[in-house]
């Protein structure tokens, strides 16, 4: 079920990308950011061993509320120190490159000077024991509740997009920002929100993440960030829908080269269908338009 | 009387000899652990921001897995000269060829896409040959491979020998990139840098330019794989983590991109620094200070040294984007004493390449171009006949451009054929249409603001003579001849156009009329059969419209064809032999020009139905 959080990680890359034509490899930072306050939120909530029922949704509402307004907020403030000033000048695509590393390493760099390099544990908040059988094969607990809540979210910003005035806000951007802005639409603040909007859920994928893998590290971002984006352009970066659609695609190819090749090579294997997506179909299963796509 | 010394002695030949005798012989003065920084990590450092110079800076290229290559290097040298039983000197050129190779595979798939994947692709590359390198038995596993011996010839244990090859190394490879930079190959990566479309329209094909920085910059890498793993005979992935590849991207951005001085200053800095201020006292409190705010812990400055770099960055691209020692504006006076240009009727000239005869030079059938759903073009058919002019006119979204666009490459046409000089273009990558004999101008003017007026011209110049990264490399008289007539006959275009006095400014700096002019020159200058013009009087004011004209029929009695794309009729009309009309993607009208002004249709298509 890690492709539902690649697919929430993949839509920051595809909404930042359907607005600037930019990549920004920073999002990976977000996330991580986002897996750190979910650890920390949930050691001010004291979660101590598996919660079930009321107790497990509040807390769950909680350290995920937390964590996408820090994620959210980590956007925001990297947008205007580190973009904006870029934009505004005109700057070339590789200067907007060398921000987005420059921004990553400083990140990085700050939570492991600060919470040191090896790796914290998160506390187990939600049970491992399967919640019912599928087929005969029992299915998690933690699997079940990750995925829904990703879809969850997932559904909640195509709602947000195609129906809000802020959403066409974004697609009339997306389209053409240069007209968008003739016909009253302010670009800047549009851009700021779709920052926000990518690391909102970033964060949310990092709470996520941290209640399925327990873990938090201070380079933990990286390779959900290369294979979150490996979904994005798997299924047509640009895209909303096609992020979902390649985030749960590469979660599946995934495992299934994980078990024929053997699990360390699972790392590579995300990596060489990005290579070979990008050989064969540079725009992905489905095309790259968040403009004109109805989502 | 003394004599004349062969070579002229001026601070250009001076300074540089200075500088290596010191960096060769300063060293010898200092302790050994001092001798063991400057190998690595400063000329070690020096050498891989020299490859990296070639893609980043020169080619515009962000390599983000740039230390794979010196893996590659590395782990070549270790496993040929262990399991093997190579010696280390024969290890050598292997090492160098498979990073090359590597770089060509990586480079092939991704160069074709646009910058940003390359980007993520060779950041993924970088940590996937870590993870290769960490989970195969071949290559020792986490633990490495030991024992790789030194080269024989004096080398041993002791930096300083590796210093001075490393030395060595770096002189070969600033002497290498300098040599690239100021050839057509250097004009050909600051071409692509600018605008990669009008590079291609130029006929400078990208991405096999591309890939050669991708292999030149690789090279360097394994250069430098090598000369590490035989210093230190043990090497193991955590030699290679993915901040060294960031690391080196730092160095030539720090020293500012596209500047072979400020590639090595940003690399001496970037690796000194840090070991410098580690026992220093103001490293001490620097450190305390980051502590503090950062709330670290800590023990002394290098820990910090990613932090700062990653800031440095940022800093860097938002306040000061070209670096501490920017590069310098192009200058083409180099080399030009003693080239006379050449004078415009012979370089214009067709003669050379008769073949064609009769037939037509540029043959469009039924061309279609949809966009998703809009049908911009539906089945256009343009000939034109050696020496003719053709005017093409309609409203605005008639298509005329696209017409240009497919014909060039540019965009692919859905249907119909585009036969230049007889050779079928559909398909095939944009600088066979240059090759093969249609040169264009764009409607927005785009020239290469990264080169001068001159070099402008040369790019377009370039296309029957370039010489290939090999005969550069070999500085080869045929590319030195080449080189010479590039620039004869772009001086030549220069003043028939007559901006001759602006050669060495940059486009940006002529007036706009003048830059319609470089432009048409750098079309020319590829030597065309059929030359496109798109809108060339937009812009222009009575007296400069009537020179145009007169332009564009010298040309034309020079033995060019031209298609001409105008709003103005005042310039269509009398310069045409024929003028075609198009309207919502279809040809509406075709005729002499007196034919086409009183034609009904096109009187509709421009001013509405008049009932």
């Amino acid at each position: 079920m890690v492709g539902a959080i690649y697919a929430l990680i993949a839509l920051g890359y595809t909404l930042v990308y359907g607005v600037l034509r930019l990549i920004n490899f920073a999002h990976s930072e977000i996330f991580m950011i986002g897996v750190f306050v979910s650890l920390f939120s949930m050691h001010a909530v004291g979660v101590e061993g598996p919660r079930t029922g009321l107790a497990l949704v509040l807390t769950m509402a909680v350290v995920l509320l937390l964590a996408m307004a820090a994620s959210g907020a980590a956007a925001f403030v990297m947008e205007r120190i580190a973009y904006r000033p870029l934009r505004s000048r005109g700057a070339p695509r590789l200067a907007f490159l060398i921000t987005a590393i420059g921004v990553s390493l400083f990140v990085q760099e700050v939570f492991a000077l600060r919470y040191g390099r090896n790796q914290l544990g998160f506390p187990r908040v939600l049970t491992k024991e399967p919640l019912f059988s599928l087929f005969g094969a029992p299915v998690r607990t933690d699997k079940v509740v990750v995925f829904l809540a990703a879809v969850g979210l997932m559904v909640g910003l195509d709602a947000f997009i195609s129906r809000t005035r802020l959403g066409r806000g974004i697609r009339a951007t997306a389209q053409d920002a240069e007209t968008a802005e003739l016909m009253g639409v302010d670009v800047n603040r549009v851009i700021a929100l779709t920052f926000v909007l990518g690391g909102v859920l970033a964060g949310a994928a990092g709470t996520l993440f941290g209640i399925f893998y327990e873990s938090a590290r201070y380079n933990i971002g990286f390779l959900p960030g290369i294979k979150a984006f490996t979904a994005a352009v798997l299924g047509g970066i640009g895209n909303v829908r096609g992020a979902l659609v390649g985030g749960l695609a590469l979660g599946l190819l995934e495992n299934w080269g994980a078990t024929v090749l053997g699990g360390e090579w699972k790392d590579v294997f995300a990596f060489v269908v990005l290579v070979l997506v990008l050989m064969v179909r540079p725009t992905g299963l489905l095309g790259e338009t968040l403009g004109r796509a109805r989502a | 009387m003394p004599r004349p010394l062969p070579i002229a002695v001026t601070p250009g030949r001076v300074v540089p000899v200075v500088v290596v005798a010191a960096a060769a012989l300063v060293p010898l003065a200092l302790e050994t652990s001092w001798q063991g920084v400057l190998f690595s990590p400063v000329a070690i450092f020096v050498l891989l921001a020299l490859g990296l110079h070639v893609v980043v800076g020169l080619a515009g290229l962000l390599d983000l897995g740039y230390a794979a290559f010196y893996a590659v290097g590395a782990y070549t040298t270790a496993k040929l000269t262990t399991g093997a039983g190579w010696t280390a000197w024969e290890a050598l050129p292997i090492a160098v060829v498979l990073a090359v190779v590597a770089g060509v595979t990586l480079g092939a798939p991704t160069l074709r896409l646009r910058g940003d994947y390359l980007a993520i692709v060779t950041l993924g590359f970088g940590e996937i040959a870590r993870i290769v390198a960490q989970n195969s038995a071949f290559l020792g596993e986490a633990r490495g491979i030991t024992n790789i011996p030194h080269p024989a010839g004096g080398f041993a244990l002791a930096p300083l020998p590796y210093y001075e090859l490393t030395l060595a190394a770096i002189v070969g490879a600033i002497l290498v990139v300098r040599r690239l930079d100021r050839s057509a190959v250097g004009r050909a990566w600051a071409a692509i840098r600018s605008d990669e479309d009008a590079a291609e329209a130029m006929g400078v094909p990208a991405f096999r330019m591309k890939l050669w920085a991708f292999a030149i910059g690789a090279s360097f890498g394994g250069l430098g794989g090598w000369i590490y793993a035989s210093r230190v005979s043990f090497i193991s992935p955590d030699n290679f983590p993915l901040f060294l590849s960031f690391t080196v991207v730092a160095c030539v951005v720090l020293g500012g991109l596209g500047s072979v001085p400020g590639a090595v200053a940003g690399a001496m800095a970037v690796a000194f620094l840090p070991e410098y201020l580690r026992d220093a006292a103001a490293g001490e409190s620097l450190t305390r200070l980051l502590n503090t705010v950062v709330g670290g812990r800590a023990g002394n400055i290098t820990e910090y040294r990613i932090l700062l770099f990653g800031a440095a960055l940022v800093l860097m691209m938002v306040f000061r984007p070209k670096g501490l020692i920017p590069a310098r504006r192009r200058r083409s006076h180099r080399g030009r004493r003693g080239v006379e240009p050449v004078s415009a009727e012979t370089a214009a000239a067709v003669s050379e390449s008769p073949g064609a005869g009769g037939s037509p030079v540029l043959d469009v059938k039924g061309l279609r171009m949809e966009f998703g759903g809009v049908v911009a073009l539906s089945g256009v058919d343009l000939v034109v006949a050696p020496g003719e002019i053709l005017g093409v006119i309609g409203p605005n979204g008639a298509g005329k451009t696209t017409v240009f666009n497919c014909v060039t490459g540019m965009c692919r046409p859905t249907g119909g054929s585009v036969r230049i000089v007889e050779r079928d273009v559909v398909g095939l990558p944009s600088h066979t249409a240059a090759v093969a004999g249609a040169a264009r101008t764009f409607q927005n003017i785009r020239l290469f603001e990264e080169l001068t007026a001159l070099e402008n011209v040369m790019v377009g110049a370039d296309v029957r003579c370039r010489a290939g990264v090999p005969s550069t490399l070999l500085g080869l008289a045929r590319q030195r001849r080449a080189e010479r007539r590039s620039q004869a006959e772009a001086l030549g275009l220069l003043e028939m156009m007559g901006i001759a006095a602006r050669a060495d400014d940059p486009p940006s700096s002529l007036a706009y009329g003048d830059q319609r002019r470089l432009e048409i020159a750098r079309a020319v200058a590829t030597r065309p059969r059929v030359l496109l013009l798109d809108e060339p009087a937009a812009g222009m004011g009575q007296a400069e419209k009537r020179a145009l004209i007169d332009l564009i029929r010298t040309l034309r009695d020079q033995g060019l064809s031209i298609v001409l794309i105008e709003h103005d009729m005042s310039v269509v009309l009398p310069v045409s032999d024929r003028v075609v009309v198009l309207d919502f993607g279809v040809a509406i009208a075709e005729g002499s020009p007196e034919q086409v002004r009183d034609d009904p249709r096109v009187i509709e298509a421009y001013l509405g139905t008049s009932s």
